[in-house]
């Protein structure tokens, strides 16, 4: 049999980790990146990556780490999934250890942890504040030794455009663009691992970076792939406003003690240094005092919101608050935040060390991505070995990290996503191997006809592309599509204005054929691939706003004030299991509970019934059908979310 | 290691053990410029009585000084001048180049005038007369002047300035503190350095 | 100076071995600009200051917090990221060009592999026997770590090596940045275990003798890297080894 060998696309994280795995195991990789991969978004990452070590004696354990990460996502995360991911934190962050990354260390030379949202533990391990880059930096070195060894094959500034199927639709390669010289070509490959990250930008400006179109993972679905949860969009609480770019401020400054504020007289226009603490409203520790200043993201986004908004307590108006991290030494903010500090000092002029923070809310992670699939053991942990780990709907294609669907469930906590990435990268390479392994025959062995074929559809699709000359800038386009989303389908949705995008998505859909292909050379052109993307951008809005639409609940980052049910103020979330069991046994009386909490507990379990599944996207080559798929939640019982 | 490594090094060392050395004692020499014609010429040609002087000259003064200048234009040349980052030490660095090759320029003028032409008119020997002589003409004494003034700044911030660089090559110096240690040294014995060429100078001027 | 609008000049270049020209573009100016979201409104609206529809500016960036090392350029004369130039403290008008010591790939567009290239050259990276459960790694002290952690901040942007004037683009220089990872790789635990091995690609050609002390990269490292003391330290590290393999032949 000819040479087998697997195509990873995207070279962030996941994309690395899942690279140096199958490496490892002696089976070749061809790499492909947008950017040279020490370029990836993953940089941007900053506060930490999770792993219950238990440093700090605190009785952490993977399992407590479970339950809050499950707990965070609203009971919507696959559960053996999740279990298995952080039953495997602790490994992970000792393979980075040993990897060289330069994790934070205390006073006895042993791994420094912080806490983060949605834990009461210290559970994060860090580098400085700009983890992400040091991870990344340190699976790019793996990598780049086995590139010198021969094993890796790395091809920078290529983009993925579609997967080449066989007659059976089964994924043996994929068409990837030379973004220099604008060659399309198809590369075989036994397996492809689509680890692409987010759609960030099809909201404009967000906290990701600028390839984070999710242009590869919409093109999987457009080709027939299940997507899964897209309407859970993250809105991280904190980021720094800026014209190109909402810069990110780390959920780790609020770990390190950052206290959120605003001035309890509205429009206070004096400097903030000179409002005094009984003038200030800490409405984060004052509303949740056992979380504070560390509740999820879902939860203190839309706090903000309610202040700014509702209250209308924003800084000078405006939708911003404060956020304070002056009573600390200079000296500790350096060593522990230095990073972000310098970041937020040079981008706005102001000394953060001196002067409390402005930060708004602002769009940073997608929960959903392509449906992948998994294979568990009796005791609820994954089965590695598996073929079918991370598996797409497409026989062949894998999809890891950001862009798959299955572990954040409604509501991603902070730091887990390094760990996922890294997690999912790691965890599949042996069930990829075994895949290829068992393939009757590899994808060198197939005839030339089916590359050329699939090779000719782009080479066409990008021909009529440049040809396009119509009145529309796709640029301008984009910024409309995104404003349009940013304004209807953010922190609080709206069935109204919900629908109304659908229908004004359906309209830029049809705006985008009459896009102007505003440069038609062909050395290092990026507009016709922007167009391109333009166009998956405009498909996944249309998956993120229906999925939004029909999804009639509250749940984690996905807020509808139409369908809250609100929960009494002295409900305790352990009641619910006793209900059911009750419920169960037959026992269940009108007394068993408080009539406040019988009744919140019974419209909770019965929406529950309705809506704890997977939104599950497939291309009726129009647009989305959505349908409901059940969530594997047998090991921790759903029970309400509660941080106060 | 390969021969880049050893040339660039061997470049660092000759600079700075038999070139600097031999210039310290050189201008230690000069001083006897104060005390007269006969006591300077006694001076410095004593050093030749000795038969092995002049293999001693060439083994541990010309060579190196030859290798060390030789290398040092070809790697002066071939810098990319980046005009646009106005940095102290990128300044030090230009200098360094440019007083390298003025001296190399001063070197040979100055052989040309102490060496060569006192032995094609026969005279050789009357060093302290040559060099006063040369000072005292009326139509080209300043051209000699400026000349000599030059070359003994080149010469001393070219050695000064490259006792940094030779400590940052050989790893003497590590952090930025010990690197503002050596720089203050460094300035030390360039004003000593200037403040006894001029000194010397003062006696014939 | 008038608010009003915000005038570049760039340098642009088709390809890689066509001519280059100045081209001018005036934009109305708005407040909080940077270098990058100027550039993306002139990807909105690409028309030069003679009123002409031009091609849009080709340029690269990702993160836009200087974190990735993308979007590296000259602006104004000086080697620096685009994301974090702001306009309002910028002299006008602003001239872009491409970093001067890398092929050009279009307008602003290099092509900066010689510097990944020099990262293989020094082997930064720790050598690991696996990546399965081995249990923790060393200990390392706070002060290490401190050290450790500034080094590895390095983005492989290309301010040293632009403004050094010993890296051109005809010889074969590692580059303060390569040299500063191998002092990284060289003081880890592990990393150590081939510290011979990256000096004796440092004591090769176009190594770390290639260093001719202007000390440019250490002033315009975007982030501070101590590069000088990098070089001084594997300076020594490889006056040792020079010495020892001296006296071993």
């Amino acid at each position: 049999m000819a040479k087998q060998r697997t195509i990873v696309v995207g070279g962030g994280l996941a994309g690395l980790a899942a690279t140096m795995k199958i490496a490892e195991q002696g089976m070749s990789v061809l790499l492909v990146s947008f950017l040279p991969v020490k370029r990836s978004h993953s940089v941007c990452a900053q506060g930490g990556i999770n792993g219950a070590v238990n440093i700090k004696g605190e009785g952490d354990s993977p399992e407590i780490h479970f339950y809050d990460t499950v707990k965070g996502g609203d009971f919507l995360g696959h559960q053996p999934l999740c279990k298995d991911m952080c039953y495997h934190a602790p490994f992970i962050i000792y393979l980075l250890d040993r990897m060289g990354v330069p994790f934070n260390r205390t006073s006895e030379g042993n791994l420094d942890f912080r806490r983060f949202g949605g834990t009461l533990h210290h559970r994060t391990a860090f580098s400085g504040a700009t983890t992400g880059q040091q991870l990344l930096y340190a699976l790019d070195e793996q990598v780049r030794r086995y590139e010198v060894e021969g094993l890796v094959e790395k091809i920078e500034w290529h983009e993925y455009l579609g997967a080449v199927q066989d007659a059976d639709g089964k994924c043996v390669g994929a068409v990837i663009q030379n973004l220099r010289t604008g060659d399309i070509r198809a590369e075989r490959g036994d397996a492809v691992v689509l680890a692409t990250g987010g759609p960030g930008v099809v909201y404009g400006r967000s906290t990701n970076s600028v390839v984070c179109t999710g242009t590869a993972t919409t093109s999987a679905y457009l080709q027939g792939a299940k997507y899964g949860n897209g309407e859970f969009i993250q809105i991280h609480p904190t980021a720094v406003p800026g014209r190109d770019k909402l810069r990110l401020m780390s959920e780790s400054a609020r770990g390190e003690g950052g206290r959120v504020w605003v001035p309890r007289k509205a429009n206070d226009q004096r400097n903030p240094k000179e409002i005094l603490a009984e003038e200030r409203l800490y409405f984060l520790e004052e509303k949740y005092p056992r979380f504070g200043n560390l509740v999820p993201r879902d939860v203190g986004a839309r706090e903000i919101y309610d202040i700014c908004v509702n209250q209308g307590l924003g800084i000078h108006g405006d939708m911003k608050v404060y956020l304070d991290l002056t009573h600390h030494s200079r000296e500790f903010l350096d060593r522990r935040l230095g990073g972000i500090l310098e970041i937020y000092e040079k981008f706005t002029g102001v000394d953060p060390r001196e002067e409390p923070m402005e930060i708004f809310p602002a769009v940073h992670y997608s929960m959903g991505g392509i449906w992948t699939d998994y294979t568990r053991t009796a005791d609820g942990f994954i089965d590695h070995q598996s073929p079918r780990n991370q598996m797409t709907s497409m026989e062949g294609l894998y999809a890891a990290g950001e862009a798959d669907y299955q572990y954040h469930g409604a509501n991603r906590l902070g730091a887990n996503s390094l760990l996922s990435c890294i997690y999912t990268g790691l965890m599949m390479g042996p069930g990829i191997v075994n895949y290829i392994k068992n393939q009757k025959e590899s994808a060198d062995d197939l005839p030339s006809s089916l590359f050329d074929q699939a090779q000719q559809q782009w080479q066409e699709k990008f021909n009529n592309i440049k040809k396009m000359n119509g009145t529309e800038n796709p640029y301008k386009l984009h910024a409309e599509l995104s404003e349009t989303m940013m304004s209807n389908v953010l922190i609080v949705r709206d069935n109204a204005r919900l629908a109304a995008t659908v229908a004004k998505i359906d309209e830029y859909d049809e705006r985008w054929k009459e896009v102007e292909c505003v440069d038609t050379s062909d050395w290092t052109n990026p507009v016709p691939s922007f167009v391109n993307q333009l166009y998956n951008m405009i498909q996944l809005s249309k998956v993120i706003a229906k999925g939004a639409l029909l999804r009639d609940e509250f749940r984690g980052a996905h807020y509808k004030p139409e369908f809250e049910i609100n929960q009494p103020s002295d409900f305790k979330p352990e009641s619910f299991p006793e209900y059911t069991k009750l419920k169960a046994e037959g026992g269940l009386k009108e007394n068993s509970f408080k009539p406040d909490h019988l009744k919140y507990m019974r419209l909770y379990e019965e929406s529950n019934e309705k809506w704890l599944k997977s939104s599950i996207a497939t291309f009726n080559g129009k647009g989305p059908d959505i349908n409901y798929e059940a969530v594997d939640t047998s090991l921790i019982q759903p029970r309400p979310r509660k941080y106060d | 290691m390969n021969s880049h490594f050893f040339a660039r090094r061997l470049h660092s060392l000759t600079g700075m053990v038999p070139v600097g050395i031999f210039l310290v004692y050189h201008l230690y020499l000069q001083l006897y410029l104060h005390q007269g014609a006969e006591k300077y010429n006694e001076q410095t040609n004593s050093f030749y009585d000795s038969p092995l002087a002049i293999w001693l000259l060439i083994i541990f003064v010309y060579i190196p000084l030859f290798y060390h200048s030789i290398l040092g234009a070809k790697l002066s040349i071939e810098a990319t001048p980046q005009p646009s980052y106005h940095y102290f030490a990128h300044l030090l660095y230009w200098l360094q180049r440019i007083s390298g090759i003025g001296v190399l320029l001063f070197i040979f003028a100055h052989l040309y005038n102490t060496q060569v032409m006192p032995l094609m008119t026969d005279t050789y020997g009357q060093h302290f007369e040559h060099l006063a002589e040369g000072f005292a003409s009326t139509e080209t004494g300043w051209l000699t002047k400026s000349v000599y003034l030059l070359g003994i700044l080149g010469a001393t911030f070219h050695f000064a300035n490259g006792i940094n660089t030779f400590c940052m090559t050989w790893g003497l110096a590590l952090t930025p503190r010990a690197q503002l240690r050596v720089r203050v040294l460094s300035i030390i014995v360039f004003v000593l350095l200037t403040a006894a060429g001029l000194y010397s100078l003062s006696a014939i001027w | 100076m008038s608010k009003k609008t915000i005038t570049f000049k760039i340098l642009r270049q088709d390809g890689p071995n066509q001519q280059s020209y100045w081209e001018t573009f005036v934009i109305p100016y708005l407040p909080n600009s940077n270098v990058i979201s100027c550039l993306m409104d002139i990807q909105k609206n690409p028309i030069n200051s003679e009123g002409k529809k031009v091609r849009p500016v080709v340029w690269e960036c990702n993160c836009l917090e200087e974190v990735c090392g993308t979007c590296t350029m000259v602006i104004n004369g000086k080697t620096r990221q685009s994301c974090s130039a702001l306009i309002d403290k910028l002299m006008q008008p602003i001239t872009l060009q491409p970093l001067s010591k890398f092929p050009v790939v279009r307008d602003l567009a290099v092509d900066r592999s010689r510097m990944f290239e020099a990262l293989k050259r020094v082997k930064a990276w720790v050598p690991m026997d696996g990546y399965h459960d081995l249990g923790p790694g060393d200990k390392i002290l706070p002060d290490h770590q401190g050290v450790a952690y500034k080094l590895s901040e390095c983005m492989t942007c290309g301010c040293c090596v632009e403004a050094c004037p010993q890296y051109s683009r005809d010889n074969d220089f590692l580059g303060a940045a390569a040299i500063s990872q191998a002092r990284l790789f060289n003081m880890h635990p592990t990393g150590k275990l081939i510290a011979n091995e990256r000096l004796d690609s440092l004591m090769d050609d176009g190594g770390i003798a290639a260093c001719g002390n202007a000390q440019n990269c250490v002033e315009v490292c975007p982030k501070s890297i101590p590069l000088t003391e990098s070089i001084a330290e594997m300076g020594r590290q490889s006056s040792k080894r020079f010495w020892k393999t001296l006296f071993q032949i």
